[in-house]
């Protein structure tokens, strides 16, 4: 009896607070970290990323952190890419290029598709993808895919959908500036919306 | 002479000691030889090395399960009164290895005697079969006594299983004193003996075995030579001079089905059954695959192909159901109704140096398996790790390869992380590039290179801070015009 209590003690959502620090992975920017709600990219999550332009995603925003699940042997998977990876500088950043798998879908059917099966199957640390737009009903699938997967998943999408609701359990709108960028946290587990930062990229 | 018909005994033999079953399936080439439309069949006699050899489901001659006839003549008055028929070798022995194949699953060493005996050695495999006691019922299970005329028998020696079995006994005897003093009943007759030396030994008054084992062994090979000899002592002897039979690894297995099929679901249901099958197979004879092929036969006898290449070969294939479901709902339309499913595969032998279960199978499983399922929806040429490139050109510093194998990695410090698809033209102001707003520039490189090739290029790399981030341009030395190629 107790340690049924204790379990749905500790399971237990309690609004304003932080994820557990396994459910997250940090972003290498420690001023970012203090300011996401998991301390961190979440891990097992979809995390939608604003853009006003997806063809010019800040890949140096999120490429610590890949470089960090790198240790886990898994695959990262990059779904529908509007430009290149460019593998000499990806190398560079300490992420394995072996790992990273590069998928073209010709359908936008394919890639939801494409997107679910890497995120679920678990041989994905990461799974990065583009669909220009996500649905309330495909963002839930795809957030129980990485839940399932417990995958680090990454939506770029573009801003006009920032006023539709999803299901991703984070979404920052980003928008780029000569030193870095700005980040604006439209929803997160325990923190209050439309909060805004701005991050001094490292160079 | 007394032999008990065979009987299970509680007897289990773990021990690795060789032991020879043999099954004689005297009335197999009748059948085999017997067309569907033809009657029921009497005799086939066939022509052997000049003996005539009828094959009989007669009463009397269904004793011995054949008899042999030394002439022409006897044969041809047997034809007067009785059916003969052509004795048909091909379909004789396909039908004895289809047999012989079924045995594989209790060993790998398989001979085919006479296209009418299978040989088998178990004793190697009694362990992974719970003993000789539950591994004789499997063999009954399959080949029950009524069927051919079958007969088996189990010694220690492959010479004496087959002529037990020959002899129409059903006996098992696991040690050579009991072979021994089984063999010392049995007739001289029995003896694959020329005519000559089975009439000189009935001369001598000798009748049974024993009879001969008790002569001194120099004074029979004086008398009846060398080879006599050595045809008595293979029936004691554990010396394997069969050829062990090598049987072709390709398997098949098809289902017709009763009603039409229109739909994906009960497909699915025999392809499932299907795979666990050749999952045994594969499991049975040490073999892996790395592709299979769905064969689909409509009503109006059209097939559709469905080949499935895998990104490694594999031994556990019941869970491929997942990617021949993707399969069949991408290329079946099923307008027209399925009648017949068939699996084709090739296995090939796995090597020691393969077995890989020390290592992390889950893992390795989980990433072969998401390959497989993208390589099928996708395509192999959709599916790609980006690796770099020795080439100062950028567009051509990268390329992409199949996942699984070494890539080539080549970091640098001055390229962006992303490059666009096509160089993005930008706007000019007073001869200066501009993108959001006026440009910063610094650190300049000029790539000018292959000049001996289709693709010459002449520029100069700027590193541009923007308003939109830090981003990489080049001015065509050709025309001076500004393009944007990359992010940071």
């Amino acid at each position: 009896m107790t340690s049924k209590f204790d379990y749905i003690q500790k399971n237990l959502w309690k609004g304003p607070g932080k994820l557990k620090e396994n459910s997250s992975i940090s972003t290498g920017y420690s001023q970012l970290d203090q300011y996401l709600p998991s301390g961190g990219w979440p891990i097992g999550a979809l995390t939608e990323i604003l853009l006003a332009n997806t063809e010019q995603p800040p890949i140096w925003l999120i490429a610590p952190a890949l470089a960090k699940l790198e240790y886990e042997k898994r695959w990262q998977a990059w779904i529908a890419p509007t430009g290149i990876p460019y593998a000499p500088a990806i190398a560079n950043t300490g992420i394995d290029i072996s790992k990273t798998l590069v998928i073209y879908p010709t359908t936008r059917k394919d890639l939801l598709w494409a997107t679910e099966q890497t995120l679920e199957s678990g041989a994905c640390s990461a799974v990065l993808f583009w669909p220009h737009e996500i649905l309330t009903t495909t963002s839930r699938r795809l957030q129980i895919a990485a839940k399932n997967g417990h995958s680090l998943g990454l939506c770029f999408c573009s801003s006009k959908n920032a006023k539709h609701s999803t299901m991703a359990a984070l979404r920052i709108l980003f928008n780029p500036d000569c030193q870095g960028g700005e980040i604006t946290i439209l929803k997160g587990h325990g923190i209050k919306p439309t909060r805004k930062m701005k991050l001094v990229r490292k160079y | 002479m007394q032999i008990k018909s065979f009987k299970l005994h509680k007897q289990t033999i773990n021990s690795p000691n060789e032991l020879w079953l043999a099954i004689h399936l005297p009335l197999l080439p009748p059948v085999a030889s017997i067309s569907n439309n033809t009657d029921v069949s009497r005799v086939v006699h066939k022509d052997l090395t000049h003996k005539h050899q009828s094959t009989c489901n007669n009463a009397s001659l269904k004793r011995n399960g054949t008899a042999l006839i030394t002439t022409p003549l006897i044969a041809n008055i047997l034809a007067k009164t009785e059916k003969v028929i052509d004795c048909n070798f091909e379909s004789e022995k396909v039908a004895i290895e289809k047999l012989a194949k079924l045995t594989q699953s209790w060993s790998p060493k398989v001979v085919i005697h006479n296209n009418k005996l299978v040989l088998l050695e178990i004793g190697s495999s009694l362990r992974l079969h719970g003993g000789l006691t539950s591994l004789l019922k499997s063999v009954y299970k399959t080949f029950p006594r009524n069927s051919f005329g079958c007969n088996i028998a189990v010694t220690p020696t492959p010479a004496s299983a087959i002529l037990f079995a020959q002899m129409g006994y059903d006996i098992m005897l696991t040690n050579n004193l009991e072979l021994a003093s089984y063999l010392r009943q049995l007739s001289v007759q029995s003896l694959d003996l020329e005519k000559k030396e089975k009439n000189f030994l009935t001369q001598m008054g000798i009748s049974q075995i024993s009879d001969l084992l008790r002569l001194p062994k120099n004074g029979l090979t004086v008398r009846m030579g060398v080879q006599f000899l050595k045809k008595l002592e293979k029936i004691t002897d554990k010396t394997n001079p069969q050829l062990i039979h090598k049987f072709s690894p390709y398997f098949e297995i098809k289902a017709d089905f009763e009603r039409e099929i229109y739909f994906i679901k009960p497909l699915l249901f025999q392809a499932e059954k299907f795979l666990a099958k050749l999952e045994y197979y594969l499991k049975s004879h040490r073999s892996s695959i790395d592709s299979f092929e769905w064969r689909l036969y409509r009503s109006d006898r059209s097939c559709i192909y469905i080949p499935i290449r895998l990104n490694r070969s594999r031994q556990e294939v019941k869970s491929l159901i997942n990617l021949t479901k993707i399969q069949f709902e991408s290329k079946l339309s099923l307008k027209c109704a399925i009648i017949q499913l068939a699996l084709h595969v090739n296995p090939v032998p796995i090597s020691v140096a393969n077995n890989i279960s020390f290592l992390q199978i889950d893992k390795l499983y989980e990433s072969e398996q998401l390959l497989n399922r993208l390589y099928l929806r996708l395509g192999y040429s959709a599916v790609k790790v980006i690796s770099c490139k020795l080439d100062h050109r950028p567009e051509h510093a990268w390329t992409k390869t199949k996942p699984g194998i070494e890539v080539h990695k080549d970091p640098s410090i001055n390229r962006p992380l992303w490059l666009f698809n096509k160089p993005k033209p930008l706007l000019i102001d007073r001869r200066n590039p501009i993108f959001h707003g006026a440009l910063e520039l610094s650190k300049h490189e000029r790539i000018v290179t292959s000049w001996w090739d289709d693709n010459p290029i002449q520029r100069d790399y700027y590193l541009a801070k923007s308003n939109q981030g830090l981003i990489w341009i080049f001015r065509e030395l050709k025309n001076s015009k500004w393009y944007m190629h990359g992010l940071f």
